[in-house]
């Protein structure tokens, strides 16, 4: 049978490396040794933890329900400024015939943004609360300017996801989906075109193997800090929970997606 | 970038503009001009269609070039 061979060179492979077994075990035994010396100082210093967390809870319970509303407030302002901001690009683009790529580049920079510094916002106000509420010398009256904050929070969170996904349809007026529709995710990303997916792909994956290095860096945290905030199992549970789901639903999504047509 | 185009060129002859292009071949504007700048390569289906809105060949439209 006749040898079929081409003229195009083989796809460039990259090196073997070398001793990455040796590496891995350096790594396990150095990490080993990190663990044994913090576990030994934990240990020294664990008699002397009461006094230590409960003047960082004082202050915490002093601290926090000033820092929520400053929060909250800077926040909304960078994000409604850059939204602002991507606003005016935005109608700067649509003056020029829709043609110049750097004006659409850069409002789409903004919005990206100015999303984010919403989603800053939501995250940090909700955990600001939720962390005053588990400080029980928090909970009186005082607090419920605390509440008007997190009421506050998710209608300018929420108007801004709104406004500025209206925004971004301006410069790609064929995407779908209303920000307040419970079916938004699916409709936005189901008139994403093979380049945005590509993207999405891309985002989703990075995120994913960062997810694994955090969860792992939150469950050691977990296990260091437990003995000094006396915090029980609860958080460990938490955090267990949020490590299959990570896990268990990307393995189950690959399975599935390996018997479905992958690009319709 | 191996993947060379002539999406700007001929877009220029029908005058056509990025967004137009997009909304004929079905993708985003944004695509497009991923496209021109050799940022994305597209797929088979795309190429196709982008290929039979100029009226002329896949092979015409976009040309591969060994990386040295």
């Amino acid at each position: 049978m006749k040898k079929i061979t081409t003229n195009t060179t083989p796809a460039n492979t990259p090196p073997k490396k070398k001793y990455t077994m040796l590496k891995f075990i350096a790594i396990m035994v150095i990490s080993m040794l990190v663990g044994a010396v913090v576990g030994g100082t934990m240990a020294a210093f664990l008699d002397n933890t009461d006094t230590a967390s409960a003047a960082l809870l004082s202050w915490l319970a002093a601290v926090l329900p000033t820092v929520h509303w400053v929060v909250f407030a800077l926040l909304t302002v960078v994000s409604f400024g850059l939204y602002f901001a991507a606003r005016t690009v935005v109608f700067a683009f649509e003056r020029s015939g829709s043609e110049n790529e750097k004006l659409s580049e850069r409002a789409d920079t903004l919005i990206t943004f100015s999303m984010l510094a919403n989603s800053l916002n939501m995250i940090f106000v909700y955990c600001i609360f939720g962390m005053l509420c588990a400080l029980p010398m928090v909970l009186n009256l005082e607090n419920s300017i605390n509440v008007l904050v997190l009421f506050a929070t998710i209608i300018v969170t929420t108007a801004h996801n709104v406004y500025s996904i209206k925004l971004y349809k301006r410069l790609a007026p064929e995407k779908r989906g209303d920000p307040l529709d419970f079916k938004f995710g699916k409709e936005w990303i189901d008139s994403c075109d093979e380049a945005e997916k590509m993207l999405i792909y891309k985002a989703s994956y990075s995120t994913y193997k960062l997810m694994q290095v955090v969860l792992l860096a939150v469950w050691v945290l977990t296990a260091i800090l437990g003995p000094f905030f006396d915090i029980g199992i609860y958080p460990m549970v938490i955090i267990t929970i949020i490590w299959l789901a990570h896990t268990v639903g990307y393995q189950l999504s690959a399975i599935k997606l390996g018997k479905e047509k992958l690009n319709r | 970038m191996p993947l060379h185009n002539r999406l700007r060129e001929l877009r220029a002859r029908d005058s056509l503009n990025q967004g137009e292009l997009g909304t004929l071949a079905g993708v985003s504007r944004q695509t497009i001009s991923l496209i021109e700048r050799g940022d994305y390569s597209p797929s088979v289906t795309l190429a196709l269609k982008l290929a039979a809105i100029f009226h002329t060949s896949v092979e015409d439209l976009f040309s591969y070039t060994e990386e040295e």
